[in-house]
C-alpha cells in the first residue's frame, strides 16, 4: 500500500485517444496523478512498473484485449480495476467482472459516475475514509451509494439501499416491521407485506454467490442484522 | 370450399357419370340380348316342333317353364287363306295349355298369313307376354295324315323383367359402391397431397419477425410439394440473412458511435466544469452538451431495437413497480422543464416479474414522452388487481391526433411529422416501451383526446397471483427466489 499523504496514481489504458485525454483531464483536475497508455501491452508493463492505486481499462484495446489484461493484472494484485466498453450485454458484463474486474461502466458514460466510482473504489482499498459502514464482510459506502460483499459490488435499488443502511447502521439491534415500515416506507400506511418482501430481496441479492446470510427473521418480531 | 373437397366432390361426380353411363349401356344391352335369347328359344322351339308331331312334346320342353303355348289345327289339307279359318282353328289340347290366338289381333294374324309367322306384345291374364306364331304342318305318320297348324308360344315378359330389375339393383349398387370408394381415394389422396402443403403453410405462418429462424419441413418424397418447401426455405434463407445484415449494421453502427460521443461528451462536460467559458461559449457548449446527450440516447435506443430484433429477452426477477415509479420521479424532476410528475399508489408494493432497469426504461420513456408532449401535470397510478399490475401515466398535454393513434408505436414516429419537432426524442421510446412491455407478458395502450391530453396503461401480469396471506403464495415466491439465485 502506497503512502497516503500521495496522490493516488491511477492508470488509464484506452485506444481511443479523444476518450483517453479528457479522462485524464478529469481525474488531474480531481488531482490525481495518472498515467496513460494506448494499448492492452505497454498497459500492462505500465502496471508492473509504477504499481498504481486504480486501473481504468478499455475493453477493446489493440494488441492485447482489456480482458486479458486484467486477468493478468489480477493474478498478481488486488488493485481495483473499473472497464470501460461499447458493449453492454449481461454476458459481456459477467465475462469483464469474472475477468477480475471490479466495476464496469457502458459507454456513453457520465464522467461524474466515472469520478464517484473512482472515489468508491479508492476508498475500498483505504478503509480509514469515512462515510462507510461495515458488518462482516459487507461494505456500504454511503456518499456513493454503493454497496460491496466481499469485493463484490452489489446493484441495490434506493429502498433496498435504505432498509440495508437502516440494519446496517444499528447491527444486531431487532426491528419489527412496523418500526422498519414508518422509516422507510414514510409515505405509505401499513397493512401491505412490503417489508418481508423487501428482505427477500436483499437476502436475494446479498447471498447470490452462496455467502452467509446476514440479515436474520427473529420470530414474532421482525429482523435483524448480525454476523451468526 | 377447401380444395380437398372440392376434389373430393368434383372426381367424385365425373366417375358417378361415368359409370351411370357404363351401367346404363350395359342395362339396354343386357335388355336387348334378353329379349333376343328368349325370341331365340321360342323360336328355336317353333322350329322342333312344327317338325313333326313326334318332336312337338319335346320341343315343348326346351321353352322355359311359365311359357304359354297352344297348337291350333287349322285344316287339312290346304294352308288357312283368312283370318276366320285360323280364328275357327281347334285348339291341340294334348298341346296347349292357353287360348292364345283370341289375345291376337287381326292384322297380327293376316300378317302371320301373308308371311307365315308374326311375333307381337300382348297382354294374357294381366301378364304382358311375348307372343310369335307361325304356321306349319304336323304330320301323324302312324296315321298317315298331316294337318295345317298354327304354333303359337308366349313367353311372360316378367320372366325377363325379373332379370333386368335383378341386374339394374346389382348395377345401381355398385355404381354406389365404386363412386364411394373413389371419392374415399381421392379424400385419401389429397390428403396426402395436400396434408404436407397444409404443414407447410403452418410452419410459414409460424414464421415472425422475432423468428426467421424457423423453416418449413421439408417432407422426403421428391414431388413439387417438396420443391415448394425447399423454396420457401431458400427465400427465409435469404430473408434471415437480410434482416441479420440489417440489425447487425444497426447495432455495430451505434457502436461505433459510442466511441465519438462518448468522447464529445466527456470533452463538452470538461469544458463546462473545469473551465470558466464566456457567456457565449457557454451557450455553445450547452448546446454541443444538450445534442451529444441526445445523440447518446438515440444510440441507446437503437442499440435496444437492435436486440428486440435479435429476439434477445429480458431476464425477470420479482421487483416493485412502485419504487420504479418512485425513482423515475426522482430521476425526472430536475429535468422535468417545470412539468410536475406525481405518483399515486395505494400500496408501497406492486409485485411484478421483471427487469428492474427495462421497467425503469418503460415508465421514464412514458413520463418523458408526456413531458415532451407539454404537459404541465404527469401522474403516473398503479394499482394491483387481482392478476395484474396496471400502470397508468397520465398528462394533460397536447393529447394526440386520432389518426396518430395507429402510428405511436412505430419507430421514428413522431406525432407532430418534424424531425425538429418538440423535445429530444429520438422517436424510438414508444416502440422500445411497446417491445419491452410485452417482453414482460405485458401490454400497453393509450387513450388520448386532442388538447386535453394523454393516458397510457401498461399491464403487467403480478409476480403473485393468489390473494396475499394464503400460505401457498409466500412459498411460491421463496421457491422462485431459490430458482432464481441457483440460476
Amino acid at each position: 500500500m502506497r503512502v497516503m499523504e500521495r496522490k493516488p496514481l491511477i492508470l488509464i489504458v484506452e485506444d481511443e485517444k479523444e476518450i483517453a485525454k479528457f479522462i485524464d483531464l478529469e481525474l488531474q483536475a480531481e488531482s490525481y496523478e495518472t498515467v496513460v497508455s494506448y494499448d492492452g501491452v505497454t498497459g500492462l508493463s505500465k502496471f508492473r512498473e509504477l504499481n498504481p492505486d486504480l486501473v481504468v481499462l478499455d475493453l477493446m484495446l489493440p494488441v492485447l484485449d482489456g480482458l486479458e489484461v486484467a486477468r493478468r493484472i489480477r493474478k498478481t494484485s488486488n488493485t481495483p480495476i473499473i472497464i470501460l466498453t461499447a458493449k453492454d450485454s449481461v454476458d459481456d458484463k459477467v465475462t469483464g467482472l469474472d475477468s477480475g474486474a471490479d466495476d464496469y461502466l457502458v459507454k456513453p458514460f457520465s464522467i461524474e459516475e466515472l469520478l464517484a466510482r473512482v472515489r468508491a473504489h479508492l476508498r475500498r482499498v483505504n478503509p480509514a475514509v469515512t462515510g462507510e459502514v461495515r458488518v462482516a464482510d459487507l461494505v456500504m459506502n454511503l456518499d456513493g451509494r454503493e454497496v460491496f460483499r466481499d469485493g463484490r459490488r452489489i446493484e441495490l435499488s434506493a429502498k433496498e439501499f435504505e432498509l440495508l443502511e437502516l440494519f446496517a447502521r444499528n447491527p444486531g439491534k431487532v426491528f419489527n416491521r412496523f418500526e422498519i415500515e414508518e422509516k422507510v416506507w414514510p409515505e405509505y400506511t401499513g397493512g401491505s407485506n412490503v417489508v418481508d418482501v423487501y428482505v427477500g430481496y436483499l437476502r436475494r441479492k446479498l447471498e447470490q454467490e452462496g455467502e452467509r446470510r446476514l440479515i436474520h427473521t427473529v420470530r414474532g418480531v421482525g429482523y435483524v442484522l448480525r454476523e451468526e | 370450399m377447401r380444395l380437398r373437397l372440392q376434389l373430393t366432390l368434383v372426381f367424385g361426380a365425373f366417375i358417378a357419370v361415368i359409370l351411370s353411363a357404363v351401367a346404363a349401356s350395359v342395362y339396354l344391352l343386357t335388355e336387348r340380348s334378353l329379349s333376343a335369347g328368349v325370341a331365340d328359344r321360342a323360336e328355336s322351339a317353333l322350329a322342333e316342333i312344327t317338325s313333326g308331331e313326334s318332336t312337338i312334346a319335346e320341343g315343348l320342353q326346351k321353352l322355359p317353364s311359365n311359357t304359354y303355348y297352344q297348337i291350333l289345327i287349322v285344316g287339312a289339307e290346304r294352308r288357312p287363306e283368312t283370318v276366320a279359318q285360323i280364328r275357327s282353328g281347334v285348339s291341340y289340347s294334348n298341346f296347349s295349355n292357353s287360348n292364345l290366338v283370341t289375345t291376337l289381333s287381326d292384322s297380327a294374324l293376316q300378317t302371320l298369313l301373308e308371311e307365315g309367322e308374326v311375333a307381337a306384345s300382348v297382354t294374357l291374364n294381366d301378364e304382358s307376354v311375348r307372343l310369335m306364331a307361325r304356321l306349319g304342318r304336323i304330320d301323324f305318320p302312324a296315321q298317315g295324315r298331316a294337318f295345317q297348324a298354327a304354333f303359337l308360344v308366349g313367353i311372360p315378359v316378367s320372366l325377363m323383367n325379373a332379370t333386368l330389375d335383378q341386374l339394374q339393383r346389382d348395377l345401381m349398387l355398385t355404381v354406389l359402391v365404386a363412386f364411394l370408394f373413389f371419392a374415399l381415394g381421392v379424400w385419401l389422396l389429397s390428403e396426402r397431397v395436400l396434408g404436407p402443403l397444409k404443414n407447410v403453410t403452418e410452419a410459414a405462418g409460424h414464421v415472425s419477425g422475432s423468428d426467421l429462424s424457423r423453416r418449413v419441413p421439408v417432407p422426403h418424397n421428391r414431388d413439387e410439394i417438396r420443391d415448394l418447401a425447399v423454396s420457401i426455405n431458400h427465400m427465409l434463407d435469404r430473408l434471415q440473412e437480410s434482416f441479420e445484415t440489417q440489425r447487425r449494421f444497426t447495432a455495430d453502427a451505434s457502436h461505433e458511435l459510442r466511441t465519438p460521443v462518448t468522447a464529445i461528451g466527456g470533452h463538452v462536460s470538461y469544458l463546462l466544469r473545469r473551465t470558466h467559458p464566456t457567456a457565449d461559449q457557454l451557450d455553445s457548449l450547452e448546446v454541443i452538451q444538450r445534442e451529444a446527450e441526445r445523440m447518446a440516447k438515440l444510440v441507446n435506443d437503437l442499440l435496444e431495437l437492435a436486440r428486440a430484433d435479435a429476439g434477445f429477452t429480458v431476464d425477470l426477477e420479482p421487483m416493485n413497480l412502485v419504487e420504479v415509479a418512485e425513482t423515475v420521479r426522482k430521476e425526472v424532476a430536475p429535468v422535468a422543464k417545470g412539468a410536475n410528475v406525481t405518483v399515486s399508489s395505494r400500496t408501497p408494493l406492486a409485485e411484478v416479474h421483471g427487469d428492474p432497469t427495462r421497467l425503469k426504461q418503460v415508465v421514464l420513456n412514458l413520463v418523458q414522452n408526456a413531458i415532451n408532449a407539454g404537459a404541465e401535470n404527469v401522474n403516473i397510478t398503479i394499482s394491483v388487481e387481482r392478476h395484474q399490475v396496471r400502470l397508468e401515466v397520465l398528462d394533460d398535454g397536447s393529447g394526440i391526433p386520432p389518426e396518430a393513434l395507429p402510428h405511436l408505436f412505430d419507430r421514428f414516429f413522431r406525432v407532430d411529422g418534424a424531425r425538429s419537432g418538440r423535445g429530444n426524442g429520438s422517436g424510438l421510446g414508444l416502440a422500445i416501451v411497446k417491445w419491452l412491455v410485452q417482453q414482460h407478458g405485458g401490454t400497453v395502450e393509450v387513450e388520448s383526446r386532442l388538447g386535453e391530453g394523454s393516458v397510457f396503461t401498461v399491464l403487467l401480469p403480478a409476480a403473485d397471483t393468489r390473494l396475499p396471506g394464503e400460505p401457498g403464495a409466500r412459498a411460491t415466491l421463496v421457491e422462485g427466489l431459490k430458482t432464481w439465485t441457483r440460476g
